[in-house]
């Protein structure tokens, strides 16, 4: 016989208190007579007719001491593993979401759910097998059918809780094959929401508390004339009403603080005003203690505008350059096509039915109706009248929602291997976007005087794409991620180096090798600095890595409720049998007892 | 005893009194069979002292009618002489803490009991001395004669105090059986602490009719209590905590008839009369069981 809550043994100090109390007596009521005497022979009439009239008493305290005993040990839950439909593999799967390190349960959510995983290897039979999954960003197995309980338990102790979001399709398609294959499998999932991971032999252990936590959800802002509004949304998913401690921090310094009162469950937007380019890192920070302190804190990267040179190569394109004119941070250059041979000082060029002999190497290119001879591109001819255009999905298309424009004739181009068609006209590339080794080219393949796009509502909005693509305001393309998410990077192309220093210091090597891979070791919840290193200088960005507190800060014991009628902070105990429960035989028998005292006490004779 | 005083007297009203004349000839009665060694000397007899005069009634002597008045009154009436039939009864009352108890009180059961055995004897011409008695002899009320002395016994009663324990056989021995044989009574609930045949064996040795009057409250015939309780002895202070279950009610009843069956036994076997009642029992009812023997 094993026990569930050997905890509960504690009571056993109730024991001596009833001793102690018989010890002590009652106090007794006090009764006036004449006299003594008659009592007295009374007594000792009593006395020595019945010699165990002190033991009578006795009895009643033995009883007592039994069924407090009794109820000690339903308490502590007894329990016996049946033979029966007995489960020789346990599939433990452990969710290490961010919420996971709440705190609403002691220690946390997750060492909670470590140590309740622990028992059950524990009080399992010799043989059980377990395997041990860690639901985060993926799913990871740390264990795999192992009836070692001491590497099973070491196992489970190595696993980390991470930042990020529970992945349950990556569990799900893990544990697919194996419950296909076995059977007297019982998959337990350990965490604070219930995901579908497994469609039978399923149980959920919750772990959820009650939930005091406070969050800041977003943060973000606009700069309108000189002016930066930043906006912070702060979420209270506390069942009481709170006040709120609020700081915004500009380059890890205080700006600005104020305190704000939610009620229960509610929401609401905080605005701060701040001059324009006044910082760089913004960070918004809620200073009152809760359940979790990582998503007190939402952090943004403002964008600076630099002023960015781009080299226009043209006889004459009204069309080019009206829209260069109107996008913001341009600093348009533009020379004719004798003059086109300029490789140097620019961070974009554009080319119009023209290509230089020598391809500039510090900035990227975009290319109008490249022309027959090039180094860029093969240019295998011009076809007319050529068929509608098709739309490809590709990023560069992003937000154009009619197509409905026609192009007269286009140039035959052949796909180079840097390169993907970003837009099909029949079956054959019209544009075509590619990396270079650090370099981003786009080459379209038409006149855009030779078809009415510069008439309709796409052509600004291509041409807002291309420049995005092709100049990103950072050097980075996602200023903020959430923790485990990919950062995809930016690079100059005149950089030779990269590395990334993490918010805890860790400095990591991202680049060579070219071209830069997005990176992946994002667990870190902060600010990351992204260090480019060329020939002559060195250039600093930064991206930010926020909590997932849209997902993650919100989940509490009620979400449970469906599942669990418990109440208590932890329905552990009753969800995680695997055993027989005694625990009522107990409770029957201390009843049992608790009439016999009864019938004792008032028939004690 | 302002209020002591009040309940003594309340029942001594007139209709009362007659009553306890009434008992008079049985108190004769009592007097000839029982008490006939206590008569002075009989030859003097009729001669001396007048007394009193009381109507005739059957069976008195008619060679005691007085004639002269029968010519003046037309009717028959007795002449009384002192010596004649003066008797000396002493009545011994326990006045110790124990009595002070019960409802009815005992205590005033008893003064009241002692008053109405005082009366009988002073309105027959008798001596009557009181004695207070607890775990000595704490006072005497002096040999008291003739119905007129009625009130000095009551007011010798009404102030005694219930104190002290009860030891009847130190405190009876200390009466020194002045005033020769006679008639005592002894009215207490017994439960003395050194016993009470010491005490009897010394009056009958004084050459004392003993009578015993044993009074005991119903809370002692059958208590009432249950459960846990802390027993105070109100004559020594002694406590002892019990608990009252229906076996020790059992028990306590049998302690108690064998206490009285006890002193039955005794008396039986010493020639002494003796009574027990509980003081809810109306004292003429106690006084025609106690005299109508």
């Amino acid at each position: 016989m094993n026990f569930y809550s050997p905890l509960a043994f504690a009571f056993a100090i109730f024991l001596p208190i009833i001793l102690l109390m018989y010890l002590l007596k009652q106090k007794h009521e006090d009764y006036s007579i004449s006299s003594i005497l008659l009592w007295q022979q009374a007594l000792k009439d009593i006395e020595a007719n019945a010699p165990w009239q002190k033991l009578k008493r006795n009895l009643l305290m033995l009883l007592q001491l039994l069924i407090v005993s009794l109820l000690i040990v339903a308490l502590a839950e007894p329990f016996i593993v049946s033979e029966e439909g007995r489960v020789n593999d346990f599939i433990l799967v452990l969710d290490t979401s961010a919420s996971m390190q709440m705190e609403d349960v002691s220690p946390s959510r997750f060492a909670a759910a470590k140590r309740e995983m622990i028992k059950i290897v524990e009080n399992s039979r010799p043989g059980t097998r377990f395997s041990v999954i860690g639901m985060g960003y993926t799913g990871s197995v740390f264990a795999s059918k192992n009836s070692d309980r001491g590497t099973v338990i070491n196992a489970i102790k190595k696993i980390t809780v991470t930042n990020g979001v529970a992945n349950d399709r990556a569990v799900r398609a893990i544990l697919r094959p194996i419950l296909a294959q076995s059977q007297n499998v019982q998959v337990m999932l350990f965490g604070d929401r219930m995901y579908p991971i497994a469609d039978s032999h399923f149980q959920f252990v919750p772990l959820a508390g009650a939930n005091h936590n406070a969050a800041v959800t977003l943060l973000s802002y606009t700069i309108q004339a000189e002016k930066m509004t930043v906006l912070s949304r702060i979420a209270n998913y506390a069942s009481v009403p709170k006040t709120l401690s609020l700081s915004l921090y500009g380059d890890e310094k205080i700006l600005d603080a104020r305190d704000i009162k939610l009620g229960a469950g509610e929401t609401e937007d905080v605005y701060w005003q701040l001059p324009a380019n006044a910082v760089r890192l913004l960070s918004c920070q809620i200073d009152t203690e809760d359940d979790l302190v990582l998503d007190n804190t939402a952090r943004t990267v403002v964008n600076t505008q630099e002023v960015k040179k781009v080299l226009l190569v043209t006889e004459r394109n009204v069309f080019l350059e009206k829209v260069l004119a109107l996008m913001p941070g341009l600093e348009v250059f533009k020379t004719n096509l004798e003059n086109g041979d300029i490789s140097e000082g620019y961070r974009l060029y554009i080319y119009d039915g023209y290509v230089p002999r020598l391809l500039p190497k510090d900035g990227n290119i975009l290319v109008f109706n490249p022309p027959a001879e090039n180094t860029l591109i093969d240019v295998k001819g011009e076809y007319a009248h050529p068929s509608t255009v098709e739309k490809t999905g590709h990023p560069l298309t992003e937000h154009v929602e009619d197509f409905d424009f026609a192009i007269s004739s286009i140039k035959e181009v052949s796909v180079p291997e840097w390169g993907e068609t970003a837009l099909k006209v029949g079956d054959k590339p019209a544009i075509i976007a590619g990396q270079k080794d650090n370099q981003r080219i786009i080459i379209v393949g038409f006149d855009i005087h030779r078809t009415d796009m510069p008439l309709k509502p796409v052509f600004p909005i291509m041409m807002n794409n291309f420049i995005n693509w092709l100049m990103p305001f950072q050097s980075q393309e996602t200023i903020n991620i959430l923790a485990n998410e990919d950062a995809v990077l930016h690079i100059l192309p005149e950089t030779e180096a990269v590395n990334i220093v993490t918010p805890t210091g860790k400095d990591v090597k991202v680049a060579p090798p070219f071209p830069v891979a997005p990176f992946r070791q994002t667990h870190e919840i902060g600010f990351y600095t992204l260090a480019q290193k060329a020939a002559q200088q060195k250039r600093y960005d930064f991206f930010a890595v926020n909590f997932p507190a849209d997902s993650e800060s919100g989940i509490f014991e009620q979400d449970l409720a469906v599942q669990n009628d418990q109440e208590n902070l932890e329905p552990i105990e009753s969800s995680v049998h695997v055993g027989y429960n005694l625990g009522w035989v107990f409770t029957l028998l201390a009843l049992i007892f608790a009439a016999g005292e009864w019938w004792v006490y008032n028939n004690g004779h | 005893m302002g209020d002591g005083m009040e309940e003594i007297r309340s029942i001594f009203d007139s209709a009362f009194l007659r009553k306890l004349e009434q008992l008079r000839l049985n108190t004769r009665k009592l007097m000839n069979t029982k008490g006939s060694g206590i008569r002075k000397s009989r030859s003097k007899g009729s001669s001396v002292e007048f007394s009193d005069y009381r109507e005739y009634t059957a069976g008195d002597d008619f060679r005691r009618i007085d004639w002269n008045a029968y010519g003046r009154f037309e009717r028959l009436f007795v002449k009384l002489f002192m010596e004649e039939r003066q008797a000396k009864i002493n009545i011994f009352l326990d006045t110790s803490a124990s009595m002070d108890w019960g409802t009815p009180h005992k205590g005033i059961q008893a003064k009241r009991l002692s008053a109405a055995i005082a009366y009988i004897g002073l309105s027959n011409f008798d001596s009557v001395s009181l004695f207070s008695v607890n775990h000595r002899l704490v006072s005497v009320g002096t040999s008291m004669h003739g119905k007129r002395a009625f009130r000095q016994v009551l007011d010798y009663l009404e102030p005694l105090p219930f104190e002290g324990t009860t030891a009847l056989n130190k405190a009876v021995t200390e009466f020194n059986g002045s005033g020769g044989a006679g008639l005592s009574f002894v009215i207490s609930d017994f439960m003395s602490l050194d016993g009470m045949q010491e005490a009897m064996k010394y009056l009958q040795y004084r050459k004392q009719d003993v009578l015993l009057c044993q009074i005991l409250a119903p809370e002692e015939i059958s208590p009432a209590v249950r459960g846990g309780v802390r027993l105070l002895d109100r004559e020594t202070g002694e406590a002892r905590d019990i608990t009252v279950t229906d076996a020790l009610l059992r028990s306590y009843d049998k302690a108690l008839t064998h206490f009285i069956n006890d002193l039955k036994a005794f008396c039986f076997k010493r020639g002494i009369t003796h009574m027990h009642f509980s003081s809810d029992v109306e004292i003429e009812n106690v006084l025609t069981a106690l005299l109508g023997r």
